[in-house]
């Protein structure tokens, strides 16, 4: 994780990401529109240039920036790599598990969709909040009885303040 | 105080439904939702919230409205049929739900749902730009019988109503027209008074005023009879030509829900359609309400989905894991 | 004689008790809705419809009126605050404002950018009452080649308007093609994209992408940081004298700019607010002395967009009143609800139904000045919603963002695209990507296919239909020039050093 955070915080290391996930994109893209035959056989149908060429066009565009993203990145990489051996390697002071607390709120997040649909939506948003309020409380002011009162309040509240607004008042159908 | 206002709302909102639900009979006891398969603004939102509105003439709970949009009609279609089939959830369907059920393999099957009552037509009428200088129907197929495709049509993209109505005119008179695809019948419709397109065949009150401005002509109304919004447009029939193409508005239930309810639900909302202040508020907007109950729309149903099969299969639309 | 009338109606509606009450419940319902994440000014119309029913239709449309115009500064609200823009309208004005924010200059923000809309919302309604008949025909002329070069004007400027590297941010804005391309084709409902699953054939929604990329993806980016104080809202800072009248008036350029834009692009049938926005915020920045400040909150990126944002309200009623044509969705509810009470807009209203033309513009007017007003009022309360710990906000907007995803079209769909788009964003932050080409491309690439391949479909295959349309050529000449300039620029520099130096010698 370290090393990760480290290597995203070099231009070097962005530059190789960045171009990965671009040439990424474009290679799904393009693995996708080649095999959606109803697509493919639109182009060069007809007067003008059929659902498929935008896309391709695109996708070509960014394959190749990716590319050349890469390339510097590597270029980059190579030179840094031999620059390093002599130098002292760079100091980070990134702090461990600086993504542990938004991938952990994502994974709930992720979650939180069929629990609304299993158990209805104010039960479910309570569920979530709450944990998330205690353990965020808890974090800030070290005081286990403090985080546990306020959370559990702050949660119900929150989850029927919004019940009220967006399922009683405007009628979402959740 | 915004707040106050927002808390005190909510909760006279909240506690509302509950206690007259405690007084109501068994069914329905909540608020029923009509799915309407458009975003709001266009003519399905408007019949859906007009029957909203007088619900209370056949209903003892009210009607919510949601817009369920996306993918061409069949995301609301979809919501609809996977439901819980209690009756509480009722749709909104016209001729986009029969095409997507034969050109999208992903859409709902038409035999997963379940026709509650016909609601009304909404006839066609066959316009073109003023400064096309045809003025009849003659003229028109005339000059697409000495050159095939020379007019430019404007519609749908394949699986909407006036697409299906140009392919219509189409194969009624051995026709080739130009057809230009647009999102909708509002940038449609503009595309026709910008004279991007020379024709179109869409809902006659969208072009009721600008026929009577003299921006378009309309050349003859696709039904039986003529539309109260261009009483002096005759039909297609009149002129000689026989010719109709009309979209639909109908109710329709996810396929299971128990018979009584459903038998409750058909009532009641045909009591609504028949109902006069609802009659005279829709014909204000331009709807034509012309209800049959379930059976008869069942049939209706049928019918059209033979018709635009047979239509887009013509044209080769139909979706090969879908041909009948 | 229009003014006479204007007058009268604007009197008339004072002087009712009613009338003035639904204008204020109208504005702070407006506010409100437009303000939470999720609930765009359609929707806001769309819930609050179905109340107008039963009311007399020059109430009904002043209560709809007020709704509309208040939901567009409630919409930079929360763009400001929470760096969630409530309307699509407002997805630019967060760029600068939430950085001004999180400076402490949250008042501040929200002062001009009130001010911004309300000028702007004037300068809408006046071009409205006064150029309607002559900007309808110029947008009349506006088919499908022009807008394909308005689509390629907009991408060249969104170029310019990513901040850091150009080709990063072409990149990025090419992802938000891709993303536009998702579900069915537009022109023959072929899918694309959607790799086989249901989700995703009813497309990418701006909203969602919005929500999620702006969102959601700001609160994974802040959660880490949550237990240390909140130094974004500083309330010693809030409390900081507001700017004076002389300040606000020395942004006046930009607020005319932006007003302009606004109302002109809203004019045009189906270009919408949120394209008007991304256009003026990148003609600030191509205007500004100092375009490195835009994104770390520059005044001009929020009153340029926010001015532009409310006068193309007075845009998009153009079409609708004078043609009959609804510019974008909301004026496609609001033409829905004139229906409702047997009014239909058109060239047939002006003539048949002239009263109610004046009373329309009346109400409009009315619900700016209440927007002001009320949007003033509203201010006091403004510490006490910073005064919220920070944590309790991000996970409260965290589910905003949900709830609200699924809201705009009932679909479990959208909010897993939210998730995505929250995902990414957090993605592009750490690799220094901008992520607002990514909402441009949203809005710009089915706006481009669409409109070329049916230049093309006209033109039966010729690109020779660009060459005969004056408008797109001249469009088509100032994306050339757009390109050229920067590059010409430096130049100019050097030129003007070289003079100077001839000077003082």
């Amino acid at each position: 994780m370290r090393s990760f955070n480290a290597f995203l915080d070099r231009a070097v290391g962005r530059d190789l990401a960045c171009g990965l996930l671009f040439s990424g994109i474009a290679l799904v893209g393009f693995i996708n529109v080649s095999g959606n035959t109803m697509l493919m056989n639109t182009l060069g149908r007809g007067p003008d240039p059929g659902p498929a060429l935008l896309p391709l066009t695109v996708l070509s565009f960014m394959l190749l920036g990716g590319s050349l993203l890469l390339l510097k990145g590597l270029a980059g990489w190579a030179l840094h790599s031999r620059r390093t051996a002599e130098q002292t390697p760079p100091q980070n002071n990134v702090p461990f598990g600086r993504h542990t607390h938004a991938v952990a709120l994502f994974v709930s997040l992720l979650a939180l969709p069929s629990v609304v649909t299993s158990l209805g939506f104010l039960p479910a948003t309570w569920l979530f909040a709450t944990p998330w309020l205690i353990w965020l409380e808890y974090r800030r002011c070290h005081r286990l009885r403090r985080a546990l009162l306020l959370g559990i309040m702050t949660a119900a509240l929150l989850s029927l303040a919004l019940y009220l607004i967006f399922i009683t008042l405007l009628g979402v159908a959740l | 105080m915004t707040l106050r206002r927002l808390i005190i709302a909510s909760v006279l909102g909240f506690t509302l439904p509950l206690s007259s639900g405690l007084l109501a009979d068994d069914f329905p006891e909540r608020a029923l939702t009509l799915v309407v398969p458009w975003p709001a603004g266009g003519a399905y939102d408007l019949a859906a919230r007009l029957m909203a509105e007088h619900a209370g003439t056949a209903l003892s709970v009210p009607i919510v409205v949601q817009n369920v949009t996306g993918a061409a009609g069949s995301t609301g279609i979809r919501h609809v049929a996977e439901s819980d089939p209690d009756g509480y959830t009722l749709g909104m369907m016209g001729t986009h739900a029969i095409a997507q059920s034969y050109m999208n393999p992903n859409a709902t099957p038409l035999d997963e749902l379940e026709a509650l009552v016909f609601i009304g037509p909404e006839p066609a009428a066959f316009a073109v730009g003023s400064d096309t200088g045809i003025t009849d129907i003659a003229d028109y197929l005339q000059t697409l019988q000495e050159s095939p495709g020379a007019i430019i049509n404007g519609n749908d993209s394949p699986g909407g109503f006036s697409y299906i109505a140009a392919s219509m005119l189409e194969s009624q008179f051995d026709v080739t027209l130009t057809k230009i695809p647009y999102q909708g019948y509002a940038p449609t419709f503009s595309a026709l008074l910008s004279g991007e397109v020379m024709s179109a065949l869409l809902p006659i009150p969208l072009l009721a005023d600008q026929h009577a401005s003299g921006q378009l002509q309309i050349l003859g109304v696709a039904s039986d009879a003529r539309h109260p919004f261009a009483p002096d447009v005759p039909t297609f029939k009149e002129q000689g030509y026989d010719f109709t193409a009309e979209d639909f508005f109908m109710l329709y239930l996810p396929q299971g829900v128990p018979n009584e309810r459903r038998d409750t639900l058909e009532s009641a909302f045909y009591t609504l359609l028949e109902d006069e202040a609802f009659q005279l508020a829709a014909s204000e907007v331009g709807l034509v309400i012309a209800p049959q109950p379930r059976e008869a729309s069942s049939d209706y149903l049928t019918q059209r989905a033979d018709e635009v099969y047979e239509i887009l299969s013509s044209a080769n639309l139909v979706d090969d894991a879908l041909t009948r | 004689m229009l003014i006479d009338s204007f007058l009268t109606s604007l009197l008339a509606t004072l002087a009712s008790p009613w009338g003035l009450m639904l204008a204020v419940l109208g504005t702070l319902l407006g506010i409100v809705l437009g303000a939470l994440p999720g609930v765009s000014s359609t929707m806001a119309l769309a819930i609050l419809l179905p109340l107008s029913f039963g009311m007399d239709p020059a109430f009904a449309i002043l209560f709809l009126l007020c709704v509309f115009v208040a939901s567009v500064y409630g919409g930079s609200i929360s763009a400001i605050l929470i760096n969630i823009p409530g309307t699509p309208g407002a997805i630019v004005t967060q760029l600068d404002g939430h950085p001004l924010a999180r400076a402490g200059r949250a008042k501040e923000a929200l002062v001009y950018a009130l001010i911004a809309s309300s000028v702007g919302g004037v300068i809408g309604l006046a071009l409205l009452v006064v150029t309607a008949p002559m900007l309808a025909s110029i947008a009349m002329r506006f088919k499908s080649p022009e807008f394909t070069a308005i689509a390629v004007f907009g991408l060249v400027l969104l170029a310019y308007a990513s901040p850091g590297s150009t080709v990063r941010g072409l990149l990025v804005g090419a992802v938000g093609l891709l993303c536009g391309m998702v579900g069915f084709d537009a022109l023959t409902d072929v899918s694309r994209f959607t790799f086989d699953t249901r989700g995703l054939q009813g497309g990418i929604e701006l909203v969602p992408l919005c929500v999620g990329l702006f969102g959601l993806a700001e609160v994974l980016r802040n959660l880490h940081g949550s237990h240390r104080a909140t130094p974004e809202f500083d309330m010693q800072s809030t409390q900081l004298p507001l700017p004076n009248l002389r300040t606000i008036a020395g942004r006046w350029a930009s607020m005319l700019r932006g007003s302009f834009i606004g109302a002109f692009v809203g004019a045009i049938p189906a270009a919408g607010s949120a394209i008007a926005v991304a256009i003026a915020y990148a003609q600030e920045m191509r205007f500004s002395r100092h375009p490195e400040r835009f994104g770390h909150g520059a005044v001009e990126g929020v009153v340029g967009p926010e001015a532009a944002n409310s006068s193309s309200i007075g845009g998009t009623l153009i079409p609708m009143m004078t043609l009959g044509v609804p510019g974008d969705a909301i004026t496609a509810v609001l033409m829905g609800s004139l229906l409702i009470h047997g009014l239909r807009p058109g060239p047939m209203l002006f003539a048949e139904n002239p009263g109610f033309v004046s009373s329309l513009y009346a109400g409009f007017f009315l619900a700016l000045l209440l927007t002001l007003v009320i949007g003033l009022l509203l201010m006091r309360w403004l510490p006490w919603v910073l005064r919220i710990p920070s944590h309790t906000l991000l996970i409260g907007i965290a589910l905003l963002c949900v709830v609200g995803a699924y809201a705009i079209r009932s679909s479990m769909a959208d909010v897993y695209i939210m998730l995505f788009f929250g995902a990414v964003g957090y993605v592009l932050y750490l690799l220094s990507l901008p992520a607002a080409p990514l909402a441009f491309g949203l809005i710009l690439g089915p706006l481009l296919e669409e409109n070329l391949r049916r230049s093309l479909l006209l033109g039966r295959g010729s690109w020779e239909v660009f060459l005969h349309s004056p408008i797109a050529m001249g469009l088509f000449g100032l994306s050339l020039l757009a390109i050229i300039l920067p590059l010409l620029a430096p130049l100019w520099v050097r030129l003007g050093n070289d003079i100077k130096r001839v000077r003082m010698h």
